[in-house]
């Protein structure tokens, strides 16, 4: 008898509920099935079974919640259905002590190092627990977008065979991952009161001051960004209209207001769209954010962000900047249970009007400022959205206040 | 500094020119970088010049010496004469020049500059090169970006002993230019019974010295024990548990004086061990402090310090050439970048050139399965059925995974490296005994072997 035991779904996290079981009593479950979905910090997270048996006895119900720690199911394994022996170590109980020279090749263990994965956690289908080539390929693609996508952008996928002649609709299967992303996302898009506001700021000072900046960080090795001027631009709302730095406890029907600033940005990545944390922004100087901004994009596109890397956003910047060819505003959807999102466009050259109502070209930057209605209402959105380009627009002054 | 050196700026430095040394070269110039090898000695080190291949070359004209001089099989010779000066030279122009040479081209079609020179430490990224004596020749300095260690180790001599025209090293023995009649081995550890059962083949009156109860004391008895046999057979004398109280030497002769009495030799060869060639590096310039045995401590990708990595002899684990030109793809790829770099090894074979040959890798530890040469039918048409193959596995039937294996006997050099293959790559008893062997062939042996481990041995 195998007592399944309640994993830890993120960093800290002593309790999660069970949203769904995808087995019941009496079931047979093969190793790597899906047991049931589970709600964490940020996620919802599918989990497997490390075992092949029978399901015995379910301890925690669907709706709810589990501790960590404690038994959640126990499965039969005596009766097991398949030739091969259950993985001595299953991925959710990684077990330091095991050698890894005992675990796989030498070909994989290379690609493991290189891929910054350690093979205890890769679940194993070779013969007698060895972790393949195949293994860690899967392993790889599956741990590349672990939380939940903050836009509905759905990638095409690079290895999808044409479509055959007799078809016009091809059925993909979707990794348990980019599911449970997809939940998240229309859990949030339909649970979420949204609310859009689109407005644009004058950058002539911000693109000034990044042209005078940008040696200095590159001395210090930093790539100066738009992206981190607009994270220390929410930093300094954040910090006027701190109502905004909060959240909504569907379940207790509370608000819960944090105490410290996190601001996600939205990374674009090979697996998708994933969105690493700046956390304590504040404490942070404007070289400091563009620089953990730089280590996080790259550590993302390796496809090795943590999910404590992922954790403790108070709300998300997304920027698709580069890729807009014209005159874009969004409607960007709220991230992660948080209250704002905001997309940052393109800047491109407008006319507009100077104090003599003469027009000039300036460097306009478009913004859709999406927020949780539930939290603040419209005239303090709009006020802390004046606030967020007023930093934009006086850099000197955002630097002074963030 | 010398006054008016000044110092050339290079992208990697390797220093000796050994198995460890110029794989890591060749690796580092593979992956696009400027490499300069420094090197005091000749290219291939210790292991072509006046180590491995030298004695190989000495041990196979003992084998052949000796068989020639070994009624077998009906065939018995007569007259069999050695000229060692020709033996000599066939070991030095057929055996190693043309090693040498091909070290040499490889480099050179690689871009590697070699320097010769004895190098140490200045500062950090900085490397003084010596050159002839350091009053006339201001040497080179080098500023590197990063650098290699691979200066080997060189044979440690007792206090007490010096060495002479008639008591010498392993360098030493192996260049002697005439054939001894009697040889004292002061040391019975690989180097030394190797040593000593080539030149026993080739004639001398050979006596091996040891301080520990047994020879060959870091091989299991039962793997020990064909050696020590053969040894005496071709009249070897083996004085174990023995301490050598000093050496008397004369002008044409030597005397051993022993806990267990005198032996008059020709030649004396101190063959005690080998320490890391790391004391006169100037390591402290870069930071970088030796054990008590003189390692390099580094890490798993071989980096001892910024910018500097230490291979072979000069750091923990066994020190040999091969295990020397593995850490050197390693850390030359992961001084360039390469994650997935490092050294982590679960089989590393080793062999003992003796005659009977000895040959280890993986775990021996605890119960093993065993099949003896005389049961294969290759070994008895090659007129040896002494020894025996062990495998030692961990599990049970046929998923038993291969940990370790053993050989003595004919042909254990090359047995060795199939289940170092099986190890690594972690195979199960039942996958051996489910492949091939060819028939007849000593490489049967392992079949067998895991037949029997798997309990489905067909002849047990």
């Amino acid at each position: 008898m195998y007592t399944f035991m309640m994993p830890d779904g993120g960093e800290g996290t002593h309790e999660s509920k069970i949203l769904t079981w995808h087995v019941q009593e009496g079931d047979l479950v093969n190793e790597f099935d899906t047991l049931f979905d589970m709600e964490s910090d940020k996620a919802i997270v599918d989990v497997s079974s490390p075992v092949t048996g029978v399901i015995a006895a379910i301890h925690v119900a669907a709706g709810e919640t589990g501790i960590v720690g404690q038994p959640v199911c126990d499965i039969d394994t005596g009766e097991t259905h398949t030739p091969t022996p259950p993985a001595s170590t299953p991925a959710t109980v990684a077990d330091t002590s095991t050698d890894l020279r005992q675990l796989a090749v030498p070909r994989v263990r290379v690609a493991a190092r290189r891929a910054g994965v350690d093979l205890r956690e890769v679940p194993a289908t070779g013969t007698g627990g060895k972790v393949t080539m195949e293994d860690l390929e899967a392993f790889l693609a599956a741990d590349s977008h672990p939380t939940p996508d903050p836009q509905p952008l759905p990638k095409p996928q690079p290895q999808a065979k044409p479509e055959p002649a007799s078809t016009d609709v091809v059925r993909q299967p979707l990794s348990s991952l980019k599911k449970a992303a997809n939940r998240a996302m229309l859990a949030s898009y339909q649970q979420v009161p949204h609310v859009t506001i689109m407005d644009r700021v004058d950058c002539t000072a911000l693109v000034a001051h990044r042209t005078m900046l940008k040696p200095i960080a590159e001395q210090r090795g930093v790539k100066l960004t738009y992206t981190a001027y607009t994270v220390k631009a929410a930093v300094a709302m954040l910090k006027k209209y701190p109502q905004l730095n909060a959240r909504v406890d569907d379940t207790a029907e509370e608000l819960l207001l944090l105490n410290r600033i996190g601001v996600g940005v939205a990374v674009d990545t090979d697996a998708g769209l994933v969105v690493p944390v700046i956390r304590d922004a504040d404490r942070l100087s404007l070289v400091d954010v563009a620089a953990a901004i730089g280590q996080h994009a790259e550590v993302a596109r390796a496809g090795r962000l943590g999910r404590e890397d992922m954790q403790g956003g108070s709300m998300t910047i997304t920027n698709v900047g580069g890729f807009a060819t014209g005159g874009v505003w969004s409607t960007p959807i709220i991230h992660g249970g948080e209250s704002v999102i905001v997309g940052i466009g393109r800047i491109e050259e407008e006319f507009v009007p100077d104090e003599n109502r003469q027009p000039v070209l300036a460097p306009m930057m478009k913004i859709s400022f999406t927020f949780d209605h539930r939290v603040v209402d419209g005239v303090i959105a709009q006020r802390a959205l004046n606030e967020f380009k007023a930093m934009l627009a006086d850099p000197a002054i955002m630097l002074a206040l963030s | 500094m010398v006054v008016g050196n000044f110092a050339r700026d290079v992208d990697v430095v390797v220093i000796g020119a050994g198995p460890g040394g110029y794989v890591a070269a060749l690796k580092a110039a593979a992956l696009g970088r400027d490499v300069v090898l420094v090197t005091a000695g000749p290219l291939g080190g210790t292991c072509l010049n006046v180590g491995c291949i030298p004695s190989k070359a000495l041990i196979e004209a003992g084998h052949r010496a000796w068989n020639a001089k070994t009624p077998a099989m009906g065939i018995s010779t007569q007259g069999v004469h050695i000229d060692f000066e020709a033996l000599q030279q066939w070991k030095e122009q057929e055996v190693i020049a043309p090693l040498r040479d091909g070290i040499g081209h490889l480099l050179a079609a690689r871009g590697v500059e070699v320097l010769e020179g004895w190098a140490r430490f200045t500062a950090p990224g900085v490397l003084h090169v010596a050159q002839g004596s350091a009053d006339d020749d201001p040497g080179v300095t080098l500023r590197f970006k990063d650098a290699i260690i691979a200066t080997g180790s060189r044979p440690i001599i007792p206090s007490g002993f010096t060495l002479g025209p008639r008591v010498v090293d392993s360098t030493g023995l192996l260049a002697l230019g005439e054939l001894p009649g009697r040889l004292a081995v002061i040391g019975g550890g690989y180097i030394g019974m190797e040593l000593a059962g080539a030149f026993a083949h080739l004639g001398a009156s050979v006596a091996v010295f040891d301080s520990a109860p047994r020879v060959l004391a870091g091989f299991p008895a039962q793997l020990t024990g064909p050696v020590e046999q053969h040894f005496r057979a071709c009249g070897g004398q083996i004085f174990a548990g023995t301490q050598v109280q000093s050496l008397e030497v004369g002008p044409d002769s030597v005397v051993v004086l022993s806990d267990d009495g005198e032996f008059e030799a020709d030649y004396v060869l101190v063959a005690v061990g080998r320490r890391p060639a790391t004391d006169d590096l100037g390591l402290e310039m870069v930071g970088i402090d030796t054990d008590a045995a003189g390692l390099i401590p580094v890490d798993e990708t071989g980096k001892a310090a910024d910018h500097v990595w230490a291979i072979g002899d000069v750091v923990a684990g066994p020190p040999l050439a091969h295990k020397a030109s593995y850490e050197g793809m390693v850390a030359a790829a992961a001084m360039c970048g390469d994650r997935g770099a490092a050294v982590d090894y679960a089989a590393i074979p080793t062999v003992c050139f003796t005659t009977p040959e000895i040959a280890q890798v993986g775990r021996c530890e605890g119960e093993s399965v065993t099949v003896p040469l005389k049961n294969n039918g290759r070994a008895l048409s090659m007129g040896a059925p002494q020894g025996h193959v062990a495998l030692y596995v961990e599990g049970e039937g046929e998923g038993a995974r291969i940990v370790g294996a053993a050989a003595v006997g004919a042909g254990a050099s090359e047995l060795i490296a199939q289940p170092a293959l099986a190890i690594e790559n972690l195979l199960t008893v039942g996958d051996v005994a489910l492949t091939i062997h060819n028939h007849p062939g000593l490489s049967e042996l392992w079949m067998e072997a895991a037949q029997k481990a798997a309990g489905v041995s067909v002849h047990g």
